[in-house]
C-alpha cells in the first residue's frame, strides 16, 4: 500500500496533537505518582468528570468552553485534597492506594453513567464558531489542517507542562516536592512541610485535571468508559517519561500517538493499540536498567550508618 | 498483623484436607439433588468466586504481589476451553486441562520476565499484570482462531457433553475445583512452600540471604496460581454460552478478586473463601437495585469503606475478636519491652 | 587456604563509586574486623559478599569456588551468612519461626520438624529461649540484634558477615555480644565483623581492614591498625566528627 507524504504528515501530526491531550492528562498523574508516591489513576477520572461537568454548562447553560473552568478548576483541586488527605489518612501503602483509587475510579465511572447516561455526548454543535472550523498550517505546509480542539490541546499542554516543570525546577516549593520525594525526614528537618505541601501539590495535580477536561469535552464526545481507554497510554507514557516528570510525559505520550497513527496506515488498525504496550515491553525489555525506572522502583532502604561513636566499655 | 506461631503440628492439617474434601463432596452431591434451579446456578458463581479468591490468594496474597492480572487467567481458561470445544472433538477433561495449562503457561512467561527485575514489586507488579489484560483482550480480540471480535458460542460445541447437560453438572466441576483450590490454599499456609512465601513477604531481601530461592518460588507459584484461575474458567466458559472479550476481561473481575480477600483478610488461608461469600451476596443484592450503574457505584464505595475500616479483612478482624488482648498479656508475662 | 577471597571488588551506584577496587581475604576460623569511616563502604562491600548486591567488577572466590555472579540464597547454601544493620525480622513468624526458616533453608535442606529442634538449639545458645513463641514486635533492641546473630547461625555457616551487631547496646549487652562473636571462632566458622567503634573490633578481631572512601587503606593486627598514622587520620576527617 503506498501512503502519499501529505497523508503522513497529517497522519503523524493528529497524532503528535492527540499525544498533547493525552500529555494533559498525564502531567497531574505522573507528578502525584513521581513525587507523592501514588499511581492515582482516579485522576483521569477527574478528568472525564469535568468533561462531563464543561459539557452541561456549555451544552445547558450556553458558557464559553473556557469559562467553565471558574467552576471545574476550584473543584477538581477540592477534589485532589480531599484524596490526598484520604491516603495520608489511611497510611496506605502504594499498593493499598493502588487499590484506593481502582475503588474510586469505578465509582467515578458509574457516577458519570448515572448522571450523564452511557450515551456518547458530543458538544461541538454548542461550540464557538472559532472552535469548529479547521485552520489550515501558512504556505509551505498548507495541505496540512488542525482542528481548533487539537490546537488547543497544543496550547494547554505546553503551558500546563511548561509551568509544572518550570515551577518543579525553579520555585522554593517545587524544590522542597523534589526534595520531599527523595528523603522526606532530611527534607522536613530542613523546614519542608511535607503534609501541607503534599495536600497542596494533589490539588494541583488535580486542578490541571479540569483544564485536561475542558480540552477533551471540546475534542472528542463524552462516554463514561473513556478513561479506560486513556488508562493504557497515559500509564506507559508517564513511565516512558520518567516518573514525576511532566515533560517527558508529554513527549512520551505525543511520540507514542505517532506511532500509533503510523502503525495504522500500514498494518491492520486494530492492532493499533497494541502499539502502546508493545513499546512499553520492548523499552522494558531494552533497558531494565533505566535510570527513572530505578529510581522510583528500589524500596531498598538507605543504608544509614549510624552516626554517633557509642564506647562500648 | 498478628504473627503465628511457626510450628503447627501435622494432625490439623490431615483433618483439614479431610474436611475440605468431605464439603465439596457433600456440597457436589447435596446442592444440586435439593436446591432449585435458581440456588444452584447462585451456588457456581459462589464457588467460582471462592475458587479465583483462594488461586489469587495463593501467590498475591502469600507473597505479598498484589496482581490486576487474574481476571487474564480467568479469561484465558475461559477462551482456551471455548477454542478446544470449537475446534476440536476433544472433551471438556481436555479442554480444562488445557485451559489450566494455558493460563499456568501465559503466568509462567509473565512471572519468568517480571520477576527477574527485583524492580517489578508493589504498585508497579500491579500495572504490569493489569497491561497484561490490555494486551491479552487485544489478542484474542483480534485472532480469529480464539475470538476475532465476533465472540464464541460455546453452547453449541457442548450439547452432547455431559457437562453440557445443564447447570447441576456444570456446579460440580465447580465445586471440584475451587476444593482443589482451597487444597492448593492450604498446601501454601502452613508448610515449606508457604514459609517461604511469606517470607518473601515479609523481607524479600532477607529471605533471600537466608537462603530460600525467591525467584524460583515466586515463578512457579504465579504459575499454579495462573493455572488455577485458568481451570476454573472452563466450566465458567461452559456456564456463559456465549463468551465475547468485553466480558470475559472486563477489569472488575481481578478488581472483584481482590477485593474479596481484602475484605476476607488473607492472614488466614480461608480468609478469601469468606470474602468471595460476602461480596457474592453483595452482587446479588445489587442485582435487585436493577441499576448497574448504581451498584457500580456500591460496589466502589463499598471497596474503599472496607480497606478504610478493615485493612486486615474479616479473618484477621476474627482472630483479635478470639484473642482479645493477647499482646496485653505477653506483656505481664515478663518480656521485657 | 584462605576461605574468602575478594579481589578488586568494585560497586558503582549511578556515578558514585562505592566500592573502588578492594580486596580482602578471610582465612578459616578468623575474626576479620572491617572498619572505616562513615560512607567508606563497609556495608556494601558486606552486601557484594552476601550477593545482596550484584558487583559492578572484581572477583569473589568462596572456598576456592567463584562465586561473584551467585544468587544471594546460592551464597546462604554455600556457607556464607549475613546480618543486617537495621534488624529486618520477619513479621509473619514469632521468634522461633524466624530462625527456623533459616535453619529449614540453610545449607543442608532440612525438614520442618528438624529445623525447630535446631532452632530450639541455636534460641539457648543467643539467650533468647525464653521468647520462642513472642511477636518479634515485642522484641528490645539487643534482643533484635541476637536474633539476627541466631538466623545466621541458623544457617549453619562457614562465614558470617556481621553488620554492626552491637551498635547501640549498653556495655553489659555489648559484652554478652562480644562473648557471643568470640564462639563462633570457637565452632570453627570465620566471621566478618564491622563496627563503626574501633575500640570494639579490635578487642576481638585477628585481623583488621580499614576502608577509605572504598578503598582499602590498610589492614594488619589490631594493634597495627591503632598506632596507624593513616587510620588516625582517616578517622578525624571523617567519623570522629561525629
Amino acid at each position: 500500500m503506498d501512503v502519499s507524504t501529505t497523508a503522513l504528515a497529517q497522519t503523524l501530526l493528529n497524532g503528535a496533537l492527540l499525544g498533547c491531550l493525552y500529555g494533559c492528562i498525564a502531567l497531574g498523574l505522573t507528578i502525584k505518582w513521581g513525587h507523592l508516591g501514588i499511581a492515582d489513576f482516579f485522576h483521569i477520572s477527574v478528568v472525564l468528570l469535568a468533561a462531563y461537568i464543561t459539557f452541561t454548562l456549555v451544552t445547558e447553560a450556553g458558557w464559553h468552553p473556557f469559562a467553565t473552568l471558574l467552576v471545574t478548576a476550584p473543584a477538581c483541586f477540592v477534589v485532589g485534597v480531599a484524596s490526598q488527605w484520604l491516603f495520608t489518612r489511611l497510611d496506605a501503602d502504594d499498593t493499598t492506594s493502588l487499590l484506593l483509587t481502582f475503588g474510586l475510579f469505578i465509582v467515578a465511572e458509574g457516577v458519570a453513567s448515572q448522571l450523564w447516561s452511557a450515551d456518547l455526548k458530543s458538544m461541538r454543535r454548542d461550540l464557538p464558531d472559532g472552535l469548529r472550523e479547521a485552520i489550515h498550517l501558512p504556505a509551505p505546509l498548507d495541505r496540512l489542517a488542525v482542528t481548533p480542539p487539537d490546537l488547543l490541546s497544543l496550547v494547554l499542554a505546553v503551558v500546563m507542562v511548561g509551568l509544572a516543570s518550570w515551577s518543579l525546577r525553579f520555585t522554593r516549593s517545587g524544590r522542597a516536592v523534589q526534595a520531599m520525594r527523595q528523603d522526606q525526614p532530611i527534607a522536613e528537618a530542613f523546614g519542608v512541610r511535607a503534609a501541607p505541601l503534599a495536600l497542596a501539590v494533589s490539588g494541583l495535580a488535580a486542578l490541571s485535571a479540569s483544564v485536561a477536561g475542558m480540552a477533551v469535552a471540546v475534542k472528542m464526545p463524552l462516554q463514561p468508559q473513556l478513561p479506560l481507554h486513556w488508562i493504557g497510554v497515559v500509564v506507559v507514557a508517564c513511565l516512558l517519561g520518567g516518573l514525576g516528570r511532566p515533560l517527558g510525559a508529554l513527549v512520551a505520550a505525543v511520540v507514542l500517538m505517532m506511532l500509533q497513527n503510523a502503525w495504522s496506515l500500514w498494518f491492520a488498525p486494530q492492532w493499533a493499540s497494541a502499539v502502546t504496550y508493545g513499546v512499553l515491553v520492548l523499552y522494558l525489555a531494552a533497558q531494565p536498567l533505566s535510570r527513572v525506572i530505578r529510581e522510583r522502583l528500589t524500596h531498598e532502604r538507605p543504608t544509614r550508618e549510624r552516626p554517633a561513636v557509642r564506647s562500648l566499655a | 498483623m498478628r504473627p503465628r506461631a511457626w510450628i503447627e503440628p501435622d494432625a490439623p492439617l490431615l483433618r483439614r484436607v479431610a474436611g475440605i474434601v468431605v464439603v465439596a463432596a457433600l456440597a457436589a452431591v447435596l446442592v444440586p439433588v435439593l436446591g432449585s434451579n435458581y440456588i444452584v446456578t447462585f451456588s457456581f458463581q459462589f464457588v467460582v468466586w471462592v475458587a479465583l479468591a483462594l488461586s489469587w490468594n495463593v501467590f498475591s496474597g502469600n507473597a505479598g504481589y498484589p496482581s490486576f492480572g487474574h481476571g487474564v487467567f480467568f479469561g484465558v481458561g475461559i477462551y482456551a476451553t471455548a477454542a478446544v470445544l470449537e475446534h476440536t472433538d476433544a472433551g471438556f477433561l481436555v479442554a480444562m486441562l488445557v485451559a489450566g495449562l494455558a493460563a499456568g503457561g501465559v503466568a509462567l512467561v509473565v512471572g519468568l520476565g517480571v520477576f527477574a527485575s527485583p524492580r517489578f514489586k508493589g504498585d508497579l507488579f500491579g500495572l504490569v499484570t493489569l497491561a497484561l489484560a490490555f494486551v491479552v483482550t487485544t489478542v484474542v480480540s483480534n485472532v480469529a482462531f480464539l475470538d476475532g471480535g465476533t465472540g464464541v458460542f460455546v453452547r453449541e460445541h457442548t450439547r452432547g457433553l455431559w457437562v453440557g447437560g445443564g447447570i447441576r453438572h456444570v456446579f460440580v466441576v465447580g465445586v471440584a475445583l475451587a476444593a482443589l483450590a482451597a487444597l492448593v490454599a492450604l498446601a501454601t499456609s502452613r508448610t515449606r512452600w508457604g514459609t517461604a512465601l511469606r517470607s518473601i513477604r515479609d523481607e524479600e531481601a532477607v529471605a533471600e540471604s537466608l537462603g530460600v530461592p525467591t525467584y524460583r518460588y515466586k515463578v512457579l507459584t504465579f504459575a499454579v496460581s495462573g493455572a488455577l484461575g485458568g481451570l476454573i474458567g472452563a466450566p465458567q466458559a461452559v456456564y456463559l454460552g456465549y463468551v465475547e472479550v468485553g466480558a470475559v476481561f472486563a477489569l472488575n473481575v481481578p478488581l472483584f478478586v481482590i477485593m474479596m480477600t481484602i475484605l476476607g483478610g488473607s492472614a488466614r488461608w480461608w480468609g478469601p473463601a469468606i470474602g468471595a461469600a460476602a461480596v457474592v451476596v453483595l452482587r446479588e443484592v445489587l442485582l435487585g437495585i436493577g441499576s448497574p450503574e448504581l451498584s457500580q457505584i456500591v460496589i466502589g464505595v463499598f471497596l474503599v469503606v472496607v480497606i478504610a475500616v478493615l485493612p486486615q479483612g474479616i479473618s484477621g478482624a476474627f482472630d483479635r475478636l478470639r484473642q482479645p488482648g493477647r499482646s496485653g498479656v505477653r506483656g505481664a508475662s515478663g518480656v521485657s519491652r | 587456604m584462605s576461605l574468602l577471597r575478594c579481589t578488586a571488588v568494585t560497586k558503582r551506584f549511578g556515578g558514585l563509586k562505592a566500592l573502588d577496587g578492594v580486596d580482602l581475604e578471610v582465612g578459616a576460623g578468623e575474626i576479620v574486623g572491617l572498619v572505616g569511616p562513615n560512607g567508606s563502604g563497609k556495608t556494601t562491600l558486606l552486601s557484594t559478599i552476601a550477593g545482596s548486591l550484584p558487583v559492578s567488577g572484581g572477583r569473589i572466590e568462596f572456598q576456592g569456588r567463584d562465586v561473584t555472579r551467585l544468587s544471594s540464597h546460592r551464597r546462604a547454601h554455600a556457607g556464607i551468612a549475613r546480618t543486617f544493620q537495621i534488624p529486618r525480622p520477619l513479621g509473619s513468624f514469632d521468634v522461633l519461626g524466624n530462625v527456623a526458616t533459616a535453619a529449614m533453608f540453610g545449607r543442608d535442606r532440612v525438614s520442618r520438624s528438624e529445623a525447630i529442634e535446631r532452632a530450639h538449639g541455636v534460641l539457648k545458645r543467643i539467650g533468647l529461649d525464653g521468647h520462642a513463641g513472642s511477636d518479634v514486635t515485642t522484641l528490645t533492641l539487643h534482643e533484635h540484634k541476637f536474633l539476627e546473630i541466631g538466623r545466621a547461625l541458623a544457617l549453619d555457616p562457614r562465614l558470617i558477615l556481621l553488620d554492626e551487631v552491637l551498635g547501640g547496646l549498653n556495655p553489659a549487652e555489648a559484652a554478652a555480644g562480644m562473648e557471643l562473636i568470640a564462639s563462633l571462632r570457637d565452632d570453627g566458622r570465620s566471621v566478618i565483623y564491622i563496627e563503626h567503634n574501633v575500640r570494639a573490633v579490635t578487642a576481638l578481631a585477628d585481623r583488621m581492614y580499614v576502608l577509605d572512601r572504598g578503598r582499602n587503606l590498610f589492614d594488619g593486627t589490631p594493634t597495627e591498625v591503632v598506632g596507624d598514622d593513616r587510620v588516625v587520620a582517616a578517622y578525624l576527617g571523617g567519623g570522629a566528627r561525629a
